[in-house]
């Protein structure tokens, strides 16, 4: 199990565009990706879950990556996320 | 309670939202969240919806600016400019308010439902602004997606590309 902590860039936070992204980068990838923030939890692959989060610009979200490809599906995280 | 009481239960009130439409609602159905003409979620005017990397679907140019929930569910998510609610019946659909409207932070937008509401097909959500987004040099087009497009065998359109449809006529049929 991987898990890092990753500061939001995008002042607008994780709105459609970038769940979008988030969940076509994990379409091939295996690992279950979960993100946390304000001791809340949503899978990467759940677009509403992620939306719910409602997470800002500025947010420290923690990713927990687990699976066997945790560490290329982890690389690629932290250059998806926003 | 007294004459003072009563003045101050009325301020507190939400403000009064629209009246809901009758929604043509079913399990496998999703309902028109707006009166206008219906377009194919591949002729979405940007590739995040086109390519249906949000979810199968449709969108409508809009005619009227009230937004209805399309299925009867709970709300869990609430944006200003989209809302997405989890249906009783597993279907969970997007419904967004224009292209990069994100930018117009919640301006131009008027919501009648939080985060853990219930709601029934057919009940306001969102009133837009046409003009507002105009204003801002965004299209439109209200977008609803089935966010969990995956779990399911295939998603439907129940109506004609470009024909228009009321607010609440079914426009989707979800096939599990």
């Amino acid at each position: 199990m991987i898990q890092f902590s990753h500061v939001i860039n995008d002042p607008q936070g994780l709105h459609a565009r970038p769940i979008a992204s988030i969940a076509a980068a994990l379409a091939t990838a295996s690992s279950a990706v979960e993100l946390g923030l304000h001791g809340r939890t949503a899978d990467a692959r759940d677009l509403l879950g992620m939306l719910g989060l409602e997470a800002r610009g500025g947010d420290e979200l923690l990713v927990t990556v687990e699976g066997a490809d945790e560490q290329q599906v982890a690389e690629l995280l932290k250059t998806t996320l926003p | 309670m007294g004459l003072f009481d009563m003045f101050k239960k009325k301020a507190d009130a939400a403000p009064a939202g629209p009246a809901s439409v009758t929604a043509q609602e079913a399990a496998d159905i999703v309902c028109a969240p707006v009166t206008g003409r219906v377009i194919k979620m591949t002729d979405v005017p940007d590739p995040v919806f086109s390519g249906e990397v949000v979810g199968k679907g449709c969108a409508i140019w809009p005619d009227d600016e009230t937004v209805y929930s399309p299925v009867s569910g709970t709300v869990t998510v609430t944006m200003g400019h989209a809302v997405g609610i989890t249906g009783d019946n597993g279907i969970e659909v997007l419904v967004h308010i224009g292209i990069d409207t994100v930018d117009m932070e919640g301006k131009g937008f008027t919501g009648y439902v939080s985060q853990g509401d219930k709601v029934k097909a057919g009940q306001p959500v969102i009133k837009m602004s046409k003009a507002a987004i105009a204003e801002a040099g965004h299209p439109d087009c209200v977008v609803c997606a089935v966010s969990n497009s995956a779990s399911f065998a295939d998603v439907a359109l129940t109506v004609d590309a470009e024909s228009t449809v009321s607010a609440g006529a079914s426009v989707l049929k979800i096939t599990k």
